[in-house]
């Protein structure tokens, strides 16, 4: 950043417009504005404040406008305070003004209410036109932190507090973000706080449900398995007393004394199968007679009920009406009633006329009114053939029960006459079949539970490999969170890695430099340093490359302070022109304006900081007072001094023709150029 | 060398690349004190690295 001129206007004690140009001279880089206590120097160090900041740290922060101008206006006029700035940044060229409008409430008001308020940033784009940017505010802080604030823009009767006790944060803190390490210190915080909610996410997702899961699985299929071959084992133990029991049978079959007998019971075997086949073929006609006209009996009283109301409607001569929709509009059309009278619009007659278009029915809703009549018709016939249909059904069934049921008896009466026989081996035949008969019914019944445990198994199966689905599923998204953490926490540590790495440099590089400028100023053996803590610390030489701290006076840590600032600056400027681009430790140039730098030096030391001053920064404001502006420094700042201005401060305490104080920048010398 | 490891599959490219657009989006907090919402425009960087 290069300052270029600065415009005041009614701001406090600068009365209406005054302005003052920086040099930018490269052997003449100081600009020294020096004026008597009270004259306006920390004014002018606050008006960049308020510009940059909207803030001042002057007495009365509320009073900004000249007392002055408001007199001048009466109660309730307005003043408008303004303060204007035009610099290069980067190469661009920026102008930025904060203004206010305040008004008077009363003659004894010099604070005023504000009644507007503006910041505006300008800059003069590639193709030379000048442009607006937007957000003013938050450009303006890019371009000088306010974290920066006390460094650029400071004062020299407080900088000594920098090699004070617990200066140490202040020093680490200016040296991070002078250096653009806040970036990395930002970044290395924030990735903590995402890391911590990537891992949340995977508790969130992530369980040992699914090795449970995949367990109970398992556990299932080897349920399934063994229900399997225990069905397998029942079916051969069926076939096998199937084929014993045939065996059986096809003895008794040709046993003489049991043949006939046999052979009834074989018939009738059959005979019930196919009774049972024509049952089962009876039950599912009436389950589909159900299934498709089951609603009708339901339906039966509102089918009644409407058929009801449309006939009495018919009855009624509602329907079909009497006069169609379509015949009167073509009577309204051709203007001429049935009667034969003429037809006009907006008389009488012809509203008489159209009011049976209101009266005539529809086309289509008397004819849908006609089908749905006829419909509902046919539902009630319906009706009667589906409970004929059902009871003729019910009655087939029973029928087919009752030849069951006879035959049945038919068959245990022959089991009983085979059992009764003289034949010694038709009745243990006949004892022996009715074991395997009664074995091959067990089996069956053993087989059909065994299938329906097969079939539960099988569905929680199915419902297991859902669950198993949906946890794997939650899974992913606890694999991606972890790896999302992983990568936080590896950026993290890199950028912990750079950042130490720099911090560490940037340092050591201030520390050299701080002490070359410290000991261009200061003539004793002292040294000045700054610490693995961050101290800045004045030593002395004792012999034998040994040094011990020394109780600094006021002047030597002023001058340690300034030393800081100027290795700082310095180092800014160094990274901001090297070739290495980054985002990170990218430097700057930064000007350095300073009220009151020799507040506490003597004139020997005050001489030497001004012989270093030029080469503190590429541009030094120095705002001095009179009483500071000695002979030895006026000497030293005559060569490296661009501009210099004098601030004439008008007291009414010792002018009678002012009623109210005022200041004048007053021009002394410009060189700047 | 760091402390952890980057996460398997992670290229040095997906790397820097991360790296870039992290520090980009706090140097365009930078002049915030409190940079509001920068943990989410990081966590999302993150997100749309590692899908």
């Amino acid at each position: 950043m290069e300052l270029d001129r600065l415009e005041l206007r009614n701001f406090r004690q600068f009365y209406g417009e005054q302005s003052l140009d920086f040099s930018q001279h490269a052997n003449k880089n100081v600009t020294v504005i020096h004026g008597s206590n009270g004259s306006g120097k920390t004014t002018i160090l606050n008006a960049f404040l308020w510009l940059f900041y909207g803030d001042v740290t002057l007495p009365k922060p509320d009073q900004i406008v000249s007392e002055r101008a408001m007199a001048e206006v009466g109660a309730s006029g307005t003043v408008d305070v303004e303060v204007h700035l035009s610099f290069t940044h980067d190469g661009v060229d920026y102008t930025a003004s904060r203004s206010k409008t305040v008004r008077r409430n009363r003659s004894s008001d010099f604070t005023g209410t504000e009644v507007n308020g503006d910041l505006h940033l300008e800059f003069i784009d590639e193709a030379g036109n000048r442009k607006v940017r937007g957000n003013a505010n938050d450009a303006l802080r890019q371009i000088m932190p306010e974290r920066l604030r006390e460094i650029f823009f400071f004062d020299g009767e407080t900088i000594d507090e920098l090699s004070a006790i617990g200066g140490q944060e202040k020093i680490q803190t200016a040296i991070q973000n002078i250096m653009g390490l806040t970036i990395l210190e930002r970044g290395k915080r924030h990735l903590e706080a995402v890391r911590k909610r990537f891992e949340e996410e995977v508790s969130k997702h992530g369980s040992d449900e699914l090795s449970e899961l995949y367990e109970e699985r398992n556990d299932l299929e080897d349920q399934k398995a063994s229900l399997t071959e225990e069905l397998s084992d029942t079916r051969d133990s069926k076939e096998k007393t199937q084929d014993e029991l045939e065996n059986v049978e096809r003895r008794l079959s040709e046993l003489e004394d049991s043949r006939d007998l046999q052979q009834e019971r074989e018939r009738l075997e059959e005979e019930v199968e196919d009774l049972s086949e024509e049952s089962k073929a009876i039950n599912r006609e009436i389950a589909d007679r159900i299934s498709k006209a089951g609603y009708v009996p339901f339906a039966a009283p509102a089918v009644e009920e409407t058929a009801k109301m449309l006939r009495e409607k018919r009855e009624k001569g509602e329907i079909p009406s009497e006069i169609k929709t379509q015949f009167v509009d073509d009577l309204l059309e051709m203007r001429e009633c049935i009667c034969g009278r003429e037809l006009v619009p907006e008389t009488e007659p012809y509203q008489n006329v159209e009011q049976w278009r209101e009266a005539a029915g529809s086309s289509e809703l008397e004819e849908a009114a006609m089908n749905i009549a006829s419909r509902l018709t046919e539902i009630g016939e319906e009706e009667e053939q589906v409970y004929d249909d059902i009871n003729e059904l019910l009655q087939q069934r029973t029928q087919v029960a009752d030849d069951i049921q006879q035959k049945e008896e038919r068959i245990s009466e022959i089991s009983s006459l085979l059992e009764d026989t003289d034949t010694e081996d038709i009745n243990r035949l006949e004892s022996r079949r009715k074991e395997l008969d009664q074995q091959v019914s067990d089996y069956d019944q053993q087989i059909g539970t065994v299938r329906g445990r097969i079939e539960d198994v099988e569905e929680e199966l199915e419902e297991i490999k859902d669950q198993i689905d949906e946890v794997q599923e939650q899974n992913k998204k606890a694999d991606i969170a972890r790896k999302r953490a992983q990568m936080a926490e590896y950026m993290r540590d890199r950028i912990d890695e750079l950042f130490q790495k720099y911090q560490d440099e940037v340092r050591k590089s201030v520390n050299e430099r701080v002490n070359n400028i410290f000991r261009d100023i200061i003539a004793k053996d002292y040294y000045a340093e700054i610490d693995d803590d961050y101290s800045l610390r004045i030593l002395k030489d004792i012999g034998s490359e040994e040094t011990i701290p020394v109780a600094k006076s006021t002047g030597e840590r002023q001058v340690a302070s300034l030393s800081f600032i100027a290795s700082l600056v310095s180092l800014a400027r160094e990274r901001y022109h090297s070739d290495e681009e980054s985002i990170y430790f990218s430097g700057g140039i930064y000007p350095m304006i300073m009220d009151s730098p020799f507040g506490y030096l003597d004139p020997e030391y005050q001489k030497r900081v001004s012989s270093v001053l030029p080469e503190m920064a590429e541009q030094v404001v120095v705002l001095v007072t009179q009483s500071q502006w000695t002979s030895e420094v006026a000497g030293e700042m005559d060569a490296v001094a661009g501009d210099r201005y004098h601030l004439e401060y008008h007291d009414p305490s010792e002018e009678s023709s002012v009623e109210y104080e005022y200041t004048e920048i007053v021009a002394e010398n410009r060189g700047g150029r | 060398m760091s402390q952890t490891d980057p996460p398997d599959g992670v290229d040095e490219d997906t790397i820097r690349r991360t790296m870039r657009r992290i520090l980009q989006a706090e140097e365009d907090k930078l002049h915030m004190d409190l940079p509001r919402g920068i943990n989410d425009e990081i966590e999302a960087i993150i997100e749309d690295e590692i899908k």
